[in-house]
């Protein structure tokens, strides 16, 4: 089948659609008000989200903060204040970069006006924001494990008995695998295969 | 009725087949017409009041039914399955010889890139290149090559097939 068959295709189907009615002003007005009423919901639950991160956000400065001024409250010997100082130190970073992250990606889908675009830079923009879900979900993987080699050293369990820390690094690998193994294979793996066909389909765009 | 709901029921009335074409193209397992049909239906509503009419409205339809479709990916079923827009579509009765040329057309289209796709389209919906060029921001030039290209591309299914 080559253009010329694939228009005579072509109009098969304008032909067999001119004939019937594809859809009916009740169905598009129920669309509209569920979207509506949806709206408002969303609307509602996002606010109630907005307070919730809020809250989490101010608990979790209030945590480290006291966790940074525990050692002088108790007398921590020194090494151990620094060791606590680097690991709120790496979760306050932690969660300053999740924030910034999330605001960038968030920023990045508002400004990609489906109505106003071009096909090409709208294809372009998602593009690279399904990359930026590969590279995230790449980035917490390896988190997780930084996380735990800080903990590791910070719980100073470094200088227990080869035979303890041969049986924690046992369960904090395998507390990683586990946690990693979800994280792909139930939340992510299926976006994952979609977002890899995509990223591959798009590829010719870019290739402008 | 309001009358934005009225001006844009007129509109979605004229462009229904327009979107349904769209749609059709880009169904997949995993989006199917019915839902690419909603989501188009949808977006076209929410940039509805944004409309300037800077352009041609039918270019503003393509832009969007073909950007809302090159983009979704379902991550969850946003939309309740509360309307079936495609009901009377998919009745669509056709006798066996035509029923195999509108899948060879789809499967043909569907060995092409997203973007390809998008070209092959309207172009079989006899856009001038120019109007190919403002919905997929190429070049007039580009469009000419990429249809050239996609002709070849044709003829090597066509000799595989």
């Amino acid at each position: 089948m080559e253009l010329d068959e694939l228009k005579k295709s072509w109009n098969t189907l304008n032909e067999q659609l001119q004939k019937e009615s594809i859809t009916n002003d009740e169905q598009v007005i129920e669309l509209i008000t569920r979207y509506k009423d949806n709206a408002n919901k969303s609307l509602k639950c996002l606010t109630g989200w907005q307070r919730f991160s809020i809250t989490i956000g101010i608990v979790g400065i209030l945590v480290l903060s006291l966790i940074w001024i525990l050692p002088s409250l108790f007398h921590i010997s020194e090494e151990c204040q620094s060791k606590i100082n680097v690991l709120t130190i790496f979760i306050g970073i932690s969660i300053l970069g999740g924030i910034w992250w999330d605001c960038k990606n968030y920023i990045w889908i508002k400004n990609t006006k489906i109505d106003e675009m071009p096909v090409s830079v709208v294809s372009k923009r998602m593009l690279q924001f399904r990359q930026w879900i590969k590279a995230e979900i790449i980035t917490i993987s390896a988190w997780i494990i930084v996380f735990n080699v800080v903990y590791y050293w910070a719980m100073n369990f470094n200088k227990a008995s080869i035979a303890v820390q041969a049986i924690l690094i046992g369960i904090i690998v395998l507390g990683d695998v586990v946690i990693i193994y979800f994280l792909y294979k139930k939340i992510a793996y299926k976006h994952l295969d979609n977002i890899k066909k995509n990223i591959d389909e798009l590829k010719d765009i870019c290739s402008e | 009725m309001e009358n934005v709901e009225q001006e844009f029921l007129s509109v979605i009335h004229e462009y229904s087949r327009v979107i349904y074409k769209v749609c059709y193209l880009y169904t997949t397992p995993n989006a199917t017409l019915n839902d690419l049909y909603q989501e188009v239906v949808l977006n076209i509503w929410k940039a509805f009041p944004k409309f300037r009419k800077e352009c041609k409205i039918s270019t503003w339809i393509y832009r969007i039914a073909l950007n809302t479709c090159i983009s979704f990916i379902r991550k969850e079923k946003n939309i309740p399955e509360i309307i079936s827009f495609t009901q009377e579509a998919d009745r669509i009765e056709e006798d066996d010889d035509k029923q195999l040329m509108l899948n060879k057309l789809y499967w043909m289209i569907n060995k092409l890139g997203q973007l390809e796709k998008s070209i092959i389209l309207l172009y079989l919906e006899e856009k001038k290149y120019e109007e190919i060029a403002e919905i997929t921001g190429l070049s007039v030039t580009n469009i000419a090559t990429r249809i050239s290209r996609i002709k070849d591309k044709l003829r090597v299914m066509n000799k595989e097939d």
